[in-house]
């Protein structure tokens, strides 16, 4: 992926370059002699020398309005040669060899190209001056290189100078296509109807800077004006993607839509009348974009501060990275020296982060979608395994059990053998609970509700009234969001696992750790080795066991695998059995640590209580009682 | 006669007779053709730009021209040079020759100083590919100019395929970049718009249909980047830079069908497998062409492209094909697909007649492509509501998944305790409790053979039964675990049938859950018929219930699907496993009920000694 990203800059930064064989050096005045300065013969005045790119603003003084660039040089005369001026703004007379051989651009920020009369060429020395007028109050200048090329070379570069323009349109017009074509779908989601307009004015904007195009249309200055413009309605749009987007009013109300608005119409009247209006007032859309930026920004953080998303990383990762070029943009005025920052590669790339949240949506959709398919297929699932767990653990008992009932008739069966057979069936059903709980936990993708629960409150409220000894040390702080219900159930299942009834000792600590990791260790001592291997075995299912310890093994197992946990096992000294597991507190990067409301700790005792009386419920009644629930 | 004879010959042989070639070129114009009859040279020797050399032993050639339509160039590998005087009665500021394209390698001399060339003569290097332009230096400008230009060409189709051109000023080079810019503007724009393929790809399940549609998107816009002007920005060897071009151009047909394959979902498509086979073989022999003799190069490098073009045109049809034949079928995925599809055509077309030579206009497949992609950006809106929808419906499903979860777990819980229930509650009030044993021995059996039906793990066992002695029993069983008199059942048994060859397995399982839930879900009569006739068992259960309500009819075989009898213990896979079984054994079930009338179940099986 990176590698492709490499090759697509690669591909752009190769068409930025601009020929090596540049003009730099020329001598400049500020009077404005013609006859003397445009004069094919040895420089003898004392110019002073200078380097192009240029910003004349600092050279031209407020009362002079003209000046004067002039280059000697020798010339090949088996070739035609053609002179590119990038990016000047302001008004410009090139003479060559005394002759006037262009006068340009007919827009601010054009690229002039001018071929060089082949029957002008001396031998020799040749000269190319060049008048520059005054005619803009800021960023006059030739903003890009003076290149000297073959014709052929010249006009190829002059066009590829355009390249990125019309990358940018075609590929802009192309985002707006697809989300107005999304926005007649989903006609209530407004939201794509903005962020369309956003990259259709982007795209027209950008259409509006192609050199190639505006020296071909009548009336270029009035387009040039609207791709001045037109970037002025960009935060409109922007903004209101953005409140829509992520379901946050508008607290500046229709200030934007104003501003934006009439800055517009002074741009696109000023810009007609005279281009350095509309360069002010594009300074005013910097400011209008820094409001929005710091509006926007504001959204974010409070997203964030809610949920911290990949939508919302991305969002303020685009945001910052614009305001930061924005700003730097506007106190170096670079937006009027070189090109408009709006249309530079890096800056196009994370114009498209807008465009990448409605996409990386429809993928997450189709993921959503592609996720659910599988639980459709649980309820087979579900039905297989719980028809092998019933045969596996219940078969040999319940057929003994026909068996020896078939036999005898029940006046024949003594109080003894009806005690042990009602036994006997009891225990078959606690096995069958046991196998539809388990059943019913293998399908289960995640749990069914959440509850943000303090930590250390639930644990001090659950472990209390357990016989074993439990050392608590967690953040007192810290929040856990899961399922109270599963959380409670591994506690109790664990601490009541009945293959640890022979165990002499049982210790428990819960730590937590940075990350928000709580560890659950249990320290299960045993000085009866075969017990303790036996066990041991059980656990990693490497025995099978005709008590059913393996069915409750497996809920515990399953819990911990819906909770998100780690589960570890381990022997020391053939005497301890270690068993950790690990939940992650920090559950979807929802929770923070403080100023959450957690459970109150009557309720959380109400809730352990009220689980306690449930345990002697079987889970046919539960699930009867849920039914219910739901069918009412 | 002989005089017509010798005409006819002259005019035979006109052509190919000395004619000294002069253009006498005039101002205000902005270019001049320089086509008809050159005077042409065939072989080598620099000596023939010399301005001063006596030509009148060459012959004359018509320009344009290709190897194939000159008799003297026919299966010719070398050199040739054409050269013709050009007469000027005026001074041009600037002067341009436009050659167009020229076929492999050539050379341009003006009154004997070389302007230009492209391809390497020395080693033999052609460029088919670019356009040629010459600038004339204004010092080598006098009034009478002599034109030579060396061509070097080692097959039937090299030469020059445009009327040369003087051009007497920069602006037609607009044009020609302007077409470049364009093409490499929208090829970048493919590449990007792949990116959101890729992400789809990458982050989804449906990674082949975007994979290939992105692949093919990259794989055109690099070609056209070669094509269109970044040849020698990328390579500095042409034959290199057209053997990758090729290697960028073969896949496209394939992997366009491969994207309309996963698109659809289609299993097969018509002819897919040669395509790929003949694609893979192209790609195979490319690179080799870089090995071949550089007398046979240009033609082998010609031959697999014009091969090539055999693949597109058998994709072409296939695609069509497949648009026509999955109209209907498929129409949400093709809706906009098949025009998108339609308007790249006579682009293709174009192109494909363009590297054909038969026609001479500018390749125009790389800027209709756009259209397509709007047509995809139009697709994926629609697919983007279809997901929305369907994101919709699954949540309505999977709550109804989660209800018949539950549903599952009740009922087995339900029954397996009413039958815990029942025999704790009988053994110790000392009650018979076989009815419960006999209930739990079924349940038990029915979960193992659904289990293994399911999993096809089931074989079938025939041995020989007496029908009448097995029904008996079965009926004696489902009255005490239903707890009914005998005399609810009319039974009509087969009276001189004693043996037949089935599963008693199955059997038990069909008769048994017909019986039970016809004795548990009625209070009537319920009528029992066996009769055995042609080795083949019928089976006929009749009730007078309540029948089963409508909108249930469809769904009785479905598992764990009870009608309204929450009242009465049920695991609600009985009908299940009568219809598997019932299948298993290649028989029939006919089911027909009407509310408040009746309920009728008819099985027809074969008896199994035939199929054992």
């Amino acid at each position: 992926m990176k590698k492709y990203i490499y090759f697509i800059m690669l591909l752009v930064i190769f068409f930025n370059k601009i020929s090596s064989e540049d003009l730099k050096d020329w001598k400049i005045t500020l009077k404005d002699d013609k006859s003397q300065n445009i004069k094919l013969e040895k420089l003898e005045a004392n110019w002073s020398e200078i380097q192009i790119p240029v910003n004349f603003d600092e050279i031209i003084s407020t009362k002079s309005k003209v000046l004067w660039l002039r280059k000697e040089f020798q010339i090949d005369k088996n070739h035609s040669y053609s002179l590119i001026l990038y990016r000047v703004n302001g008004q410009v007379e090139v003479y060559f060899n005394e002759k006037l051989i262009k006068i340009g651009p007919s827009f601010p920020q054009s690229t002039v190209i001018v071929p060089l009369p082949m029957n002008l060429y001396q031998d020799g020395l040749n000269v190319l001056a060049i008048k520059f007028y005054y005619k803009s109050f800021v960023a006059n200048g030739i903003h890009g290189p003076i290149v000297l090329l073959p014709t052929y070379k010249a006009i190829e570069n002059y066009y590829y100078e355009n390249f990125k323009s019309i990358t940018n349109s075609v590929f802009f017009l192309g985002i707006g296509f697809f989300l107005f074509s999304l926005f007649l779908r989903f006609k209530d989601q407004t939201y794509y109807f903005y962020l369309a307009l956003f990259y259709i004015l982007l795209a027209s904007s950008s259409f509006l800077t192609i050199n190639i195009i505006l020296e071909e249309i009548p009336l270029s200055r009035i387009f040039y004006s609207l791709s001045m413009g037109i970037p002025i309605l960009l935060p409109v749009f922007f903004l209101r993607f953005f409140s829509l987007y992520f379901n946050r009013l508008i607290l500046l109300k229709n200030f934007d839509l104003y501003l934006s608005f009439l800055l517009f119409f002074i741009t696109i009247i000023s810009g007609f009348f005279n281009p350095a209006f509309a360069q002010i007032f594009n300074l005013l859309w910097i400011l209008v974009f820094m409001i929005v930026f710091v509006y926007a920004i504001y959204i974010i953080l409070l997203n964030l501060m809610e949920r911290i998303s990949f939508r919302n990383i991305l969002s303020l990762v685009f945001l910052v990275y614009l305001f930061f070029v924005s700003f730097n943009s506007l106190i170096n005025w670079n937006y009027f020296k070189e090109e408009r920052f709006l249309y530079h590669f890096d800056i196009m790339i994370v114009l498209l982060i807008p465009a990448f949240l409605i996409i990386w949506e429809i993928i997450e959709l189709q993921k959503d979608i592609e996720k659910k398919e599988g639980q459709f297929q649980s309820f087979d699932v579900l039905q297989t395994k719980l028809f092998t767990y019933i045969l596996t653990a219940l078969k040999i008992p319940l057929k003994e059990l026909i068996d020896a009932l078939s036999k005898s008739q029940p006046a024949d069966l003594t109080p003894n053998q009806t005690k042990s057979i009602v036994f006997n069936i009891e225990d078959l059903e606690k096995n069958l609970n046991d196998i539809l709980e388990l059943s019913r936990l293998e399908v289960l993708e995640e749990p069914e509700s959440y509850v943000e629960i303090n930590v250390k409150d639930f644990l001090e409220a659950v472990l209390s009234k357990s016989n074993i000894s439990s050392t608590i040390h967690v953040d007192p702080q810290l929040m856990l969001k899961t399922s109270l219900e599963l959380v409670n159930s591994l506690l109790i299942r664990l601490i009541d696992f009945p293959g640890f009834g022979s165990f002499q000792h049982i210790d428990l600590v819960i730590l937590s750790d940075d990350e928000d990791n709580i560890y659950f260790k249990f320290f299960l001592y045993n000085k009866n080795e075969k017990v303790l291997k036996r066990i041991y075995n059980i656990l990693r299912e490497k025995l099978p066991d005709q008590e059913g310890l393996w069915i409750q093994w497996k809920i515990i197992k399953e819990t911990i695998r819906i909770l998100g946990g780690k589960l570890k096992l381990k022997l020391y000294s053939k005497k301890y059995l270690y068993i950790e597991f690990i939940l992650k507190a920090k559950e979807s990067g929802s929770i923070t640590k403080k100023k959450q409301k957690s459970i109150p700790l009557v309720y959380l005792y109400y809730l352990e209580e009220h689980q306690k009386k449930e345990k002697n419920v079987t889970i046919w009644q539960k699930i009867k009682d849920l039914l219910q629930k739901r069918i009412a | 006669m002989k005089r017509i004879f010798v005409l006819v010959l002259f005019l035979i042989f006109y052509n190919h007779l000395y004619a000294l070639c002069e253009y006498a070129v005039k101002e205000n114009q902005s270019y001049f053709e320089l086509k008809g009859n050159w005077n042409f040279f065939k072989g080598s020797g620099m000596i023939a730009a010399d301005p001063n050399l006596d030509i009148s032993s060459w012959k004359s050639i018509n320009v344009p021209f290709k190897w194939f339509q000159v008799k003297e160039l026919n299966n010719y590998k070398g050199e040739i040079w054409i050269r013709c005087n050009i007469v000027f009665n005026f001074v041009p500021e600037e002067l341009y020759l436009d050659l167009g394209f020229v076929k492999e390698i050539d050379e341009v001399y003006w009154n004997g100083i070389r302007v230009g060339g492209t391809g390497n003569f020395e080693n033999r290097i052609p460029d088919f590919s670019e356009r040629r332009i010459y600038s004339i230096p204004p010092v080598l400008l006098k009034e009478n100019n002599v034109l030579a230009i060396r061509i070097y060409g080692s097959f039937w189709n090299a030469g020059i395929s445009d009327i040369p051109k003087l051009r007497f000023n920069s602006l037609f080079l607009n044009e020609k970049n302007k077409f470049e810019m364009l093409a490499l503007a929208f090829s970048l724009t493919y590449i990007l718009s792949s990116t959101f393929f890729i992400f789809f790809g990458i982050y989804t399940q449906e990674k082949k249909s975007n994979f290939y549609f992105a692949l093919f998107s990259i794989f055109l816009a690099l070609y056209h980047m070669i094509l269109w002007g970044l040849r020698y920005k990328f390579f500095n060897n042409y034959i290199v830079s057209y053997i990758a071009e090729l290697l960028l151009l073969f896949p496209l047909p394939f992997l366009f069908l491969s994207f309309i394959k996963e698109w659809l979902k289609i299993e097969k498509i018509l002819l897919y497998d040669f395509i790929k086979w003949f694609t893979i073989f192209l790609m195979i022999l490319t690179p080799i062409g870089y090995f071949v003799p550089v007398v046979y190069r240009t033609m082998y490098l010609h031959i697999i492209t014009y091969v090539n073009l055999i693949n597109i045109t058998i994709s072409l049809f296939v695609i069509i094909k497949t648009f026509l034949t999955y109209r209907k079928e498929k129409y949400k995925e093709l809706k906009y697909l098949y025009y998108g599809f339609l308007i790249l055509i006579p682009f293709l077309l174009n192109d494909m007649l363009v590297a054909l030579d038969i026609i001479h206009t500018p390749r125009m497949f790389v800027f209709s492509y756009p259209v397509f992609l709007l047509v995809m950006a139009i697709n994926l809106s629609e697919r983007t509501l279809q997901l929305k929808s369907q994101a919709l419906k699954q949540v309505e499903d999977l709550r109804i998944i989660e209800k018949q979860k539950l549903q599952v777990i009740y009922n087995i819980s339900n029954e397996f305790q009413s039958i815990f229930d029942e025999l704790k509650q009988n053994i110790l009030l000392r009650k018979n409790y076989h009815s419960a044993l006999i209930r739990l021995n079924y349940l038990i059996e029915s979960a193992q053979i659904l289990n293994l039906l399911e999993n096809k793990k089931y074989f079938v066992q025939p041995v020989k039964i007496n029908i009448t002695e097995e029904t008996l029993k079965i009926i004696d069983d489902v009255l005490k675990a239903t707890k009914q008199k005998k005399s609810r059942i009319e039974i009509n048994l087969p009276k001189n049938v004693a043996n037949v060859w089935m599963d008693i397995q199955l059997y038990r399982m069909i008769l048994y859950h017909l019986l039970e839930n016809a004795l548990l879900y009625t209070v009537d009569e319920v009528e029992l018929t066996i009769s055995v006739e042609d080795q083949t068992l019928k089976l006929r259960v009749y009730d007078k219930g309540p029948g089963i309500p409508i909108e249930l009819q469809d769904k009785i075989f479905d598992k764990y699907v009870r009608g309204n009898h929450s009242k009465i213990p049920g695991s609600g896979i009985g009908l299940t496993i009568v219809k598997e079984c019932v299948m298993l054994l290649s028989g029939t079930i006919h089911f027909e009920s009407k509310q408040n009338f009746y309920t009728l179940f008819e099985i027809i099986i074969r008896e199994l000694k035939e199929i054992a």
